[in-house]
């Protein structure tokens, strides 16, 4: 209970703290909307803007009409994008939890398998190679990675597309092949990620994985006759996976962050890209519906972080 | 291992497989594509879509306006004729007859002045409509404009910008920017619009079979975002991009049609005129002076651009002409004319009355290069100069506020009617333009005379006139007019339209060149 107060609390503070940000960075909406294009804009329009966003109102009047449509579920009207945040923000936050979840799921997947390898086959030749390899690709920027994937795969290979989430031409008459087509324009981003990724997990686990290698109960369970696979994974990898928790529980919240550069690349469009927009633009009430969607991801990254650590370690649970 | 390695090779030629089939083995016919790396520029109705020029371009496909221009000048649109009558003044444009909306309905002159009161009501940003005093329906195809006052940018700023919008359906919206149906997208221009995606940066757009000019040669066309342009056009994903100056001979030597845009953006050194020294004539001019703009152009655009002409127009503007006052590069003669303001050259720099004389130099990301080169220049003539980066938006309203010394800006536009010098020069947005410049009368009454002038002979010598004072008075050192590409395919007959597209909007994609006989509206 008083977990759950503490993050309806720190919810609070956070919202408060998402109005003044956006607040305190320099420069307004109507000059990011407009820019070189004063040359253009007429007055009476400009004039119109600031009055149709309450940008002519004093800051204490912005915050109660923010929190009286906040209270409503409204989370105001994009000053840039000139539609409502909601259908502003919908269609990325889905393509983002697609790229970002499968990401995701992926590497969690190979980098625990890897690390787990990794820790268990130390002797052999390959796995020197293979952490050669995780630093390199961990070291590697996300963008760097996807323009060399983009280059080969689609530009030299041609095997995939160039830009988007789906074909330019609509098929909603053939739901397969919408299916087959979100599928296609997914695997090279999230490839990028997941490379971008799984080796950091992969060095944790080993680097965890290592430690308990030679303890008591690995003994314990060889003697009962279990076989190597259950060892590995039940008892030896569940061992190290509170390091991997953790991180695990950090990256959730910061998966769209780090989606961004990836985005652009692949000009795919998540909501990393859309609030990188709208900070550019100075977009208020579209930064504050980004960043409560980003408060209530890394709140839910943190609660799913406290679980699992539960899950995986009894005196967690005994203490608790 | 290698049995791994087979299965994860049938595993990403099963998924290209998939691609192929979910692309529809070309079954369906793909649009024309120009690729985009911004993508979104708001909902393509008269009033949601992004101010910016390209906002405005997406919707030039969907509505039409009284007239348009090619790369000559200014053709007929909506109204197949219009006289200027000078006793009141007025335009009076008599309407293409058979003119239907994309819904069927017929198009008259009640929507034309429809159109004028309504935009009356609600503001467009690029239409500003205070020099029409009435309007008067003659006939169903003829409407009067009368004018408060002569008006020389008349036909640019307003006949051939404004959309004209369809009575039926507008008469009855309250909040046009929040209006964003698809009865909102229902003009008069050659294409109909088949999906608009928001996330994607998408505009699909469908030839209008039965549009009064012919129907549009290319069926489809559309616009939508890209990660990286080369890579796309090169990949043939899109059509048509705007490409890097490096990758042209590999486009052309790859068989794609290149084109240099004309130089309609111009980057400046602003000054801020409420500080001493920036407001001193001669402290502007030894600046001038302590900088070689040709290699300033080498060096930072790697030659590809033009050093700017001190009068702010560019030669390619179709008023251009090359003012008397040149600053050649004279780091000596720079420094005489600090010393003409009273300034001691030490070894730490520039002395007056025991302070040093140091600025700050505010610039984006984009043009730290330049900013570099500038205050080495600057350092050349013993002046102290610091730099400052900023992003774009804080720049912006630094200047505005008059919270700066010196500062990189710049801007486009400078294709469209020389009543852009009017909107640099006087009023609010001089503060944001030139650095709070106030023009001597003059100047003012030049800029005056110049948007009442109708004779186009007498106008140019004002405009000429113009240019010479600002060079003169050097408000802010214009630096360069970069050059930018276009890459495409060649299967349309893109062409640059007379200064710019509407009001000046410096891209190539004019919908004329999608009409039958378009290769004729290119220039000769």
């Amino acid at each position: 209970m008083s977990r759950v107060l503490g993050y309806v609390f720190v919810l609070l503070f956070i919202v408060g703290l998402n109005f003044a940000l956006p607040r305190l960075l320099p420069g307004d909406p109507l000059t990011a909307l407009v820019g070189e294009q004063d040359l253009i804009i007429s007055p009476a329009y400009r004039q119109e803007l600031r009055e149709r966003y309450g940008l002519d109102q004093p800051l204490w009047r912005q915050l109660v009409e923010y929190a009286g449509r906040l209270s409503h579920g409204d989370l105001g009207y994009s000053v840039y994008y000139q539609a409502p945040v909601a259908k502003v923000m919908g269609p990325a936050l889905l393509w983002t939890a697609l790229l970002c979840g499968t990401s995701f799921l992926l590497s969690t997947c190979l980098g625990t398998w890897l690390g787990v390898e990794l820790a268990v086959q130390r002797r052999r030749s390959w796995t020197a190679a293979a952490v050669g390899g995780c630093l390199v690709l961990e070291s590697l920027p996300g963008f760097l990675l996807g323009m060399a994937l983009l280059l080969i795969f689609s530009l030299k290979l041609g095997w995939f597309p160039f830009f988007g989430a789906l074909e330019v031409v609509s098929q909603v008459t053939r739901p397969a092949a919408l299916g087959l087509g979100i599928l296609w324009h997914l695997i090279l981003p999230a490839s990028t990620l997941m490379l971008a990724e799984a080796p950091g997990v992969a060095l944790l686990v080993r680097a965890s994985l290592l430690k308990v290698l030679a303890a008591p109960f690995v003994l314990a369970a060889r003697a009962r006759g279990l076989t190597e696979a259950r060892i590995k994974y039940r008892y030896q990898a569940r061992n190290a996976l509170l390091p991997l928790i953790t991180r695990l529980g950090l990256r959730f919240g910061m998966l769209w962050a780090m989606a961004l550069p990836v985005e652009v690349v692949f000009a795919y469009p998540g909501a990393g890209q859309l609030l990188y927009q709208a900070l550019l633009k100075r977009d208020y009430p579209l930064i504050q519906g980004l960043l409560l969607v980003s408060i209530l991801t890394v709140l839910a990254g943190n609660a799913l972080a406290d679980w699992g650590y539960r899950w995986a370690d009894p005196r967690v649970r005994s203490r608790a | 291992m290698a049995k791994r390695s087979l299965w994860l090779t049938v595993l990403i030629l099963v998924l290209a497989g998939a691609g192929l089939l979910s692309a529809g083995g070309g079954a369906t016919p793909r649009p024309y594509l120009i690729g985009d790396p911004q993508g979104d520029w708001g909902f393509p109705s008269p009033f949601a879509h992004n101010p910016r020029g390209p906002g405005y371009l997406r919707v030039s496909f969907l509505f039409d306006t009284l007239i348009w221009k090619d790369a000559r000048g200014f053709i007929p649109a909506l109204a197949d004729s219009w006289e200027y009558q000078a006793s009141p003044p007025a335009y009076v444009f008599r309407l293409h007859p058979g003119v239907i909306w994309h819904d069927g309905q017929p198009l008259t002159a009640r929507d034309v002045a429809f159109t004028i009161d309504y935009l009356k009501k609600h503001p467009h940003p690029w239409v500003d409509l205070r020099p029409i005093s009435t309007v008067e329906v003659l006939d169903p195809l003829t409407v009067r404009l009368v004018l408060s006052q002569p008006y020389a940018p008349f036909l640019e700023e307003i006949a051939g910008t404004m959309f004209i919008l369809p009575r039926h359906i507008w008469e009855q919206v309250e909040d046009p920017i929040r209006f964003q149906d698809a009865r909102a997208c229902v003009g008069s221009g050659p294409y109909r619009l088949a999906e608009y995606r928001r996330e994607h940066g998408l505009y699909r757009f469908v030839a209008f079979e039965t549009y009064y000019r012919g129907k549009p040669t290319a069926s489809e066309i559309g616009f939508v975002q890209v990660g990286n342009e080369l890579v796309a056009l090169k990949g043939k994903a899109v059509q048509a991009a705007a490409v890097p100056p490096e990758a042209v001979q590999e486009l052309k030597d790859q068989g794609f049609t290149v084109l240099s845009q004309p130089h309609f953006f111009c980057l400046k050194l602003l000054f801020n005129h409420h500080k001493f020294p920036q407001q001193e004539l001669a402290f502007r001019r030894a600046l001038a002076q302590a900088v070689n703009l040709p290699d300033l152009v080498a060096q930072t655009l790697r030659g590809y651009g033009l050093p700017a002409s001190p009068g702010l127009l560019p030669p390619d503007s179709p008023w251009y002409c090359a003012p008397q006052a040149r600053y050649p590069f004279d780091p000596a003669a720079a420094a005489r004319l600090l010393e003409s303001l009273g300034y001691r050259r030490t070894p730490e720099g520039w002395m007056r009355d025991g302070h040093l004389l140091a600025l700050e130099l505010l610039s984006s990301p984009a043009y730290a290069r330049v900013a570099e080169y500038l205050k080495k220049s600057f350092q050349n003539i013993g002046l102290t100069v610091h730099l400052r980066q900023v992003d774009h938006t804080i720049l912006d309203q630094r200047v505005k506020n008059q919270q700066f010394d010196l500062a990189l800006s710049g801007h486009g536009g400078l294709g469209g009617d020389p009543k852009f010098i009017n909107d640099v020069c006087t009023g609010p947005l001089a503060r944001e333009f030139l650095g709070g410049y106030q023009p001597p009368p003059k100047m003012v009454q030049l800029l005056t005379d110049q948007l009442q002038t109708l004779d186009e002979a007498k106008r140019r010598l004002l405009v000429a006139r113009i240019q010479e004072q600002l060079a003169y008075e050097l408000p802010a050192l214009p630096l360069f007019y970069p050059t930018w590409y276009l890459g495409h395919d060649g299967r349309i007959p893109w062409f640059f339209t007379r200064g710019g597209i509407a009001k000046g909007i410096p891209v190539y994609f004019n919908k004329v060149a999608l009409l039958p006989g378009a290769a004729s509206a290119s220039p000769p």
